[in-house]
């Protein structure tokens, strides 16, 4: 007989082990949890301790005290885990909020990501604000960015980052944050190291890869590359080596 | 006793690597984390690696890509092992220790019909120092009681054994590999020998 929960309303319980969640309104586990199938969360659900399932669909907000496992995860909302967080699939449409690293392959963001840890993917798309307090090392990456964007490092084999644009969705996000150079600022990286590198409104003090392009609006202090170079007249590189 | 150690940008010229496969053989904790290290230089931050351990590892990698998926090699380069159970005829079979080294191991533990991955690999050291003449049968046993006692207390890769000599006196020590011991001049090293690199040697050849 599976162990389905199910909870309409507001509830605390133990953690413990479940075949399947299912949360309309409030649901407080306190304890680690580990769910076969999946949890769906339509409202509010708080995890005091490690959560490890199969599937996590989000309408609305979840807390991970600990660390968050979940093979496919699906937010619209907000995601806040204040470990690491690992998984096949993650989908963001809000925020998510990471206090340790993450392991996710397959990385797709529209809105607010950040981690105070490393960032591993096999692809990150994203489009909004990345902030990544360690290293971003996926294999492919795609980012259309506001400035409050920072990523520590990035390394990788193809990477592109491009300013977000004034659409009326980055309208959207202006309003959430001050500053009025929210359109104008530029993304600020340690070192950038990529197969293939094009970068947009990047500030770097190191830029390294096969084949740079370095588009408008960047300041990069030195970049080395083994095969093709180009810079857009609009940005500021300081050295350029061919190594 | 500095290792050499060689620079990202040398590595990737020197092996025709990308930074592409490089961050992907990271990620896939094929090169473990430790070895990326970050040093000041000319230029900024630069980041290098232990020259003879990341060449002898890029070049497993490349020779064994052809067979095994990267989370093959991964299992095969990782610390972790599994709750493998090894018999005694099945050893002696496949030749992974001698008759002979098995024996003087069971003479101090013990004889076992099965032996776990760890007792493996401390019969497995002993057969590779007694085979090569580097220790003698007292400091064999020496290497042997440590070794189990070291496990005990720590997973296997992160030990170093020396084995050293002063005034013809044999001393054993297991130390933890990132340290760096400084010995007395007069102390002679005859042993230093990494536990993470029998481990990767005998799960080669297990696999």
């Amino acid at each position: 007989m599976a162990n389905d929960l199910k909870v309409m309303g507001d509830m605390t319980l133990p953690g413990g082990k479940f075949d399947n969640i299912r949360i309309s309104g409030e649901l407080e586990l306190n304890g680690d949890t580990v769910v076969e199938n999946d949890v769906k969360v339509s409202g509010n659900c708080q995890v005091n301790g490690d959560l490890k399932t199969n599937g996590l669909k989000i309408s609305g907000r979840c807390v991970v005290e600990g660390n968050l496992e979940s093979g496919e995860t699906n937010l619209s909302g907000h995601l806040k885990a204040k470990g690491d967080i690992s998984g096949k699939s993650m989908s963001v449409s809000g925020i998510a909020r990471i206090g340790g690293k993450a392991n996710v392959d397959l990385l797709t963001i529209f809105g607010e990501f950040s981690t105070s840890g490393d960032c591993n993917s096999e692809e990150i798309k994203a489009k909004g604000v990345v902030k990544i307090g360690g290293m971003l090392n996926a294999g492919k990456i795609e980012l259309k960015l506001y400035y409050t964007s920072t990523i520590k490092e990035i390394g990788g084999g193809s990477v592109i980052i491009k300013r977000g644009g004034e659409s009326a969705i980055g309208r959207m996000f202006k309003s959430l944050f001050v500053g009025s150079d929210y359109f104008s600022g530029k993304v600020e990286c340690d070192l950038i190291e990529g197969d293939s590198v094009y970068l947009e409104y990047v500030k770097a003090p190191i830029v390294r890869g096969s084949n740079v392009k370095i588009g408008p609006g960047c300041e990069i202090g030195v970049v080395e590359y083994t095969g093709e170079f180009y810079a857009d007249p609009d940005s500021k590189v300081d050295k350029e080596v061919k190594v | 006793m500095e290792k050499e150690m060689i620079s990202k940008k040398e590595l990737l010229e020197l092996t025709g690597i990308s930074y592409g496969q490089l961050y992907r053989w990271k990620r896939k904790n094929l090169i473990p984390e430790e070895w990326f290290v970050k040093r000041s230089s000319f230029t900024g931050q630069e980041t290098f690696f232990p020259k003879e351990k990341i060449l002898a590892r890029i070049e497993k990698i490349i020779g064994m890509k052809e067979d095994l998926s990267l989370a093959d090699l991964a299992e095969v380069f990782s610390p972790d092992v599994s709750q493998i159970r090894f018999s005694r005829i099945g050893i002696l079979e496949r030749n992974i220790v001698s008759e002979y080294t098995l024996n003087f191991y069971e003479e101090i533990n013990g004889w076992a019909e099965e032996y776990d991955f760890q007792s493996l690999l401390n019969a497995f050291v002993l057969h590779k120092l007694l085979s090569s003449g580097d220790v003698n049968l007292e400091e064999a046993r020496s290497i042997c009681k440590l070794l189990k006692e070291a496990f005990e207390k720590s997973s296997e890769t992160s030990w170093t054994i020396y084995v050293t000599r002063k005034l013809g006196v044999a001393s054993v020590f297991a130390i933890e590999t990132n340290s760096k011991p400084l010995f007395e001049e007069s102390v002679k090293i005859t042993v230093k020998l990494e536990l993470s690199s029998c481990v990767e040697e005998l799960k080669i050849i297990l696999s």
